[in-house]
């Protein structure tokens, strides 16, 4: 309640903080903590989330905010409200299977040698990564707004950075 | 229900009009950040809108049509002033107990618990405070009179960063807690992201923009291109903003992420600061998006 | 802290007038005052006033400046509208505490009435309280003929007229503050304002006052400043032994054997001095001269105080109302 982010603050096995500098929204920011939590086996189904008011009272942030961010994830399927007593984890993190990660990342390190080849550094790498990258994000959620959801999990219709800093993150 | 409603407001004070033809809504539940330079008039907005200040022209209602300044309308708003004004000399107790008596509604126990977890001593006078301390203060008076509605002038400008922050948190666990409405004015805009979710940029004692910050951000994008071609834009988008270099240049616009955009262009987000500076930088930019014009954006 | 101060202050001058009128009483009770007064009511006996003023004299030093006394306790309701009336609302506007407490549920109006309603009864209970203090030292100070209750800075120190210019004083002081909204000048207008009626009500009011209709009666003895030129002024400057009994005098003169005023020389009343009061009687008869004076009864010296009392609790409610008016009125 009074700021001290240092304590453990209510029921749930984590804490969020924040990254003021990172462009990342502030709700995206508490989603991406809850998915990371989940992966990183901090959070399991049944585990409660942080309470607003102590979210709110620890990181000064527009209750609402939090609000969106638990609404998101309900819409990931990840965590449910239950009426009067808060929110909690319901679902696992699909993971990408181990095999099929070490597939694309070779796939990935084989376009890195073409670039090398034609000049280019690894930030102009980045740089070009990330602008195919946010064409990528840009395009399927035009399609999604047509009624073609190309992600398992509904995303919201507006926030078009959002979905982009997600991508860059 | 709106918060707070204006028709046409304004202000004088003697030859100088402090605020000019101001028309608004409010939406309840909000936590609304008044922003604007020195002197644009955020101050006088807030006095008309809790009563110290009568409109020149004009009507102002809060909370759902109750004339501002009215007894209904001051039992239901908690005002905050500029620098936390509270008698000096009293102590904490005997202000919290003043303070029980000049209201109807009064939560004594939350004032005292709240005081407590900020470890604020009640036999303390109040000038004896911290400045972060009698911020607290009044925001717990504010808080403890069970309001629908705390309006704050400036209320982190004489703060340091810890108890800016801390100040916050409390305000912002009140709203979780009681669902309440915010209006607090600030010339600080860096802060303002996390905690509002509405948005009115006052300058020079007129209304520049009004609108949630979801639909403000989602509504203006910053489109970057050869310099050459920026007077394709001038017509047709207005540029809220134009920084230009020989080659290349960045042009702030009112426009969403679908919009189509020229070959050779790209469209990035803006951030709500970078917006609110833009607009500050152009006072007199024509576009001035009313409410009804950020729906239509929104939609 | 205006508010301890005063107190301190009353306080202060409360100890003060009860030690010294202690000791006037007891000076009072030695001399047997119903013998100096046992002749028609008229304390001209040569031998009395000796004794009294060797009572005083000798045994009370303060007497040379029991007129100072008096006046420095009639400034008191002007330090108090500097110092509590002049801030009360001026304060509030400067701290900015104005938009506290103007933004609470009850209301500017209310607040601004309360402050005033509770203050303003407070000083008018402690001003009647110090007012019947300084009524009994006043009327023991009378007899040294030092000075009148009846004029000058003392007619206001009864318990009647005393909490009635504390309370206009902290009423003006009020009403300075709400209309300047500034400390210091409205401290500066209220001291100018408090001063100018100070000394209107002691140079001008008081002597307005006292002379609605005066009574005339016969006396057998003759004033004593008549005797010196018969000049009236003297007389309502200070010779209140010349009064019937806790009344003022206001003029005296002889008429001669057909009922109509006379000069008289003061060489032709020397003879009178050696003489009792009944042979001052039978020698006045042979010269067929009748002394005269026109005088204000004790019996109205209250009348007039609750004229003064009332006017100023009048005025006060007045600038009260006013006040309340400014501060609903006026944006803050």
């Amino acid at each position: 309640m009074n700021g001290g982010t240092g304590e453990s603050s209510g029921p749930s096995p984590i804490a969020f903080r924040l990254e003021p500098g990172s462009g990342v929204p502030t709700y995206l920011q508490l989603v991406q903590q809850v998915e990371q939590a989940l992966r990183l086996g901090y959070l399991e189904p049944g585990d409660q989330l942080p309470r607003v008011k102590d979210v709110v009272g620890s990181l000064a942030i527009n209750p609402n905010t939090v609000l969106k961010a638990y609404r998101e994830l309900e819409h990931r399927g990840l965590a449910g409200g239950r009426p009067g007593q808060g929110t909690f984890v319901e679902g696992t993190l699909g993971r990408v299977g181990l095999p099929q990660q070490t597939e694309l990342r070779r796939a990935l390190t084989g376009w890195m040698r073409t670039a090398t080849d034609a000049g280019l550094d690894p930030d102009g790498m980045a740089a070009l990564f990330t602008a195919a990258l946010r064409d990528f994000t840009d395009s399927a959620q035009d399609e999604s707004a047509q009624g073609h959801p190309v992600r398992p999990s509904r995303r919201p219709a507006r926030p078009g950075r959002r979905d982009e800093a997600e991508g860059v993150a | 229900m709106n918060a707070i409603e204006t028709a046409g407001l304004s202000r004088r004070y003697r030859r100088v009009w402090a605020l000019r033809d101001c028309t608004l809504a409010i939406p309840a539940g909000r936590v609304v950040a008044l922003v604007g330079p020195n002197g644009a008039g955020k101050t006088t907005l807030l006095n008309l809108a809790v009563g110290l200040t009568t409109p020149t022209e004009g009507t102002v209602t809060v909370l759902d049509g109750r004339p501002a300044g009215s007894a209904q309308a001051r039992s239901g708003i908690a005002f905050v002033a500029q620098d936390a004004p509270l008698y000096p000399n009293l102590s904490v107790a005997d202000t919290l107990h003043l303070t029980r008596n000049l209201n109807l509604r009064w939560d004594q126990k939350r004032a005292a618990s709240r005081l407590a977890e900020l470890a604020i001593p009640l036999d303390r006078k109040v000038g004896k405070l911290s400045g972060g301390q009698q911020a607290q203060l009044a925001l717990t008076l504010a808080v403890a009179r069970l309001p629908e509605l705390v309006i704050l002038d400036e209320p982190l400008a004489r703060l340091d960063p810890l108890a800016r922050h801390d100040f916050m948190a409390s305000l912002m666990a009140a709203v979780a807690e009681d669902g309440l409405s915010v209006l607090f004015s600030s010339h600080v805009v860096a802060e303002l992201e996390r905690v509002a979710d509405y948005l009115i940029v006052l300058s020079r004692g007129r209304l520049q923009v009004a609108g949630p910050v979801d639909d403000l951000v989602a509504g203006h994008r910053v489109l970057t291109g050869p310099a050459a071609e920026t007077d394709l834009f001038n017509e047709r988008l207005a540029p809220l903003h134009v920084q230009r270099a020989g080659a290349q240049a960045h042009l702030m616009v009112r426009m969403d992420a679908a919009a189509a955009i020229p070959a050779g262009w790209t469209s990035t987000p803006v951030g709500l600061e970078e917006l609110v500076l833009a607009y500050l930088r152009e006072p007199d930019a024509t576009v001035l998006p009313g409410p009804a014009t950020l729906n239509r954006v929104a939609s | 802290m205006a508010l301890t101060g005063a107190a301190i202050l009353l306080g202060a001058c409360a100890v003060v007038l009860g030690v010294t009128g202690l000791r006037m009483q007891s000076a009072h009770n030695a001399l047997n005052r119903a013998h100096c007064f046992s002749i028609g009511g008229f304390n001209v006996s040569s031998r009395c006033g000796q004794l009294w003023g060797s009572y005083y004299h000798g045994g009370y030093p303060l007497t040379s400046s029991i007129g100072l006394v008096a006046a420095a306790l009639a400034i008191l309701p002007l330090l108090i509208g500097m110092f509590i009336g002049a801030p009360l609302l001026a304060r509030e506007f400067e701290s900015g505490t104005a938009r506290f407490a103007w933004t609470q549920a009850v209301g500017r109006g209310r607040w601004t009435s309360a402050k005033l309603g509770l203050l303003g009864a407070s000083l008018a209970a402690a001003g009647a309280a110090f007012g019947a203090l300084a009524g009994w030292w006043l009327v023991l100070a009378d007899g040294t003929m030092a000075i009148t209750r009846w004029q000058g800075p003392q007619f206001g120190l009864t318990a009647v007229t005393f909490p009635g210019w504390l309370v206009f004083m902290f009423a003006a002081g009020v009403f300075a503050s709400a209309a300047i909204r500034r400390t210091v000048p409205a401290m500066a207008a209220t001291a100018a304002t408090g001063a100018v009626l100070l000394w209107f009500s002691a140079e001008k009011f008081t002597g307005m006052l006292t002379s609605v209709s005066p009574l005339h009666t016969h006396t057998s003895l003759v004033p004593a400043t008549l005797a010196a030129g018969g000049d009236s002024a003297d007389l309502i400057g200070g010779n209140a032994a010349a009064a019937p009994r806790g009344g003022w005098v206001l003029n005296a003169w002889f008429t001669g054997p057909r009922g109509r005023i006379v000069p008289v020389d003061a060489n032709t009343l020397n003879p009178l001095w050696n003489l009792k009061p009944a042979a001052q009687v039978s020698w006045l008869a042979s010269h067929h001269l009748t002394p005269w004076v026109s005088y204000q009864s004790a019996g109205r010296f209250w009348t007039f105080q609750a004229v003064e009392g009332g006017a100023a609790v009048l005025i006060a409610l007045l600038l009260a109302a006013s006040t309340v008016w400014l501060v609903r009125r006026r944006p803050a």
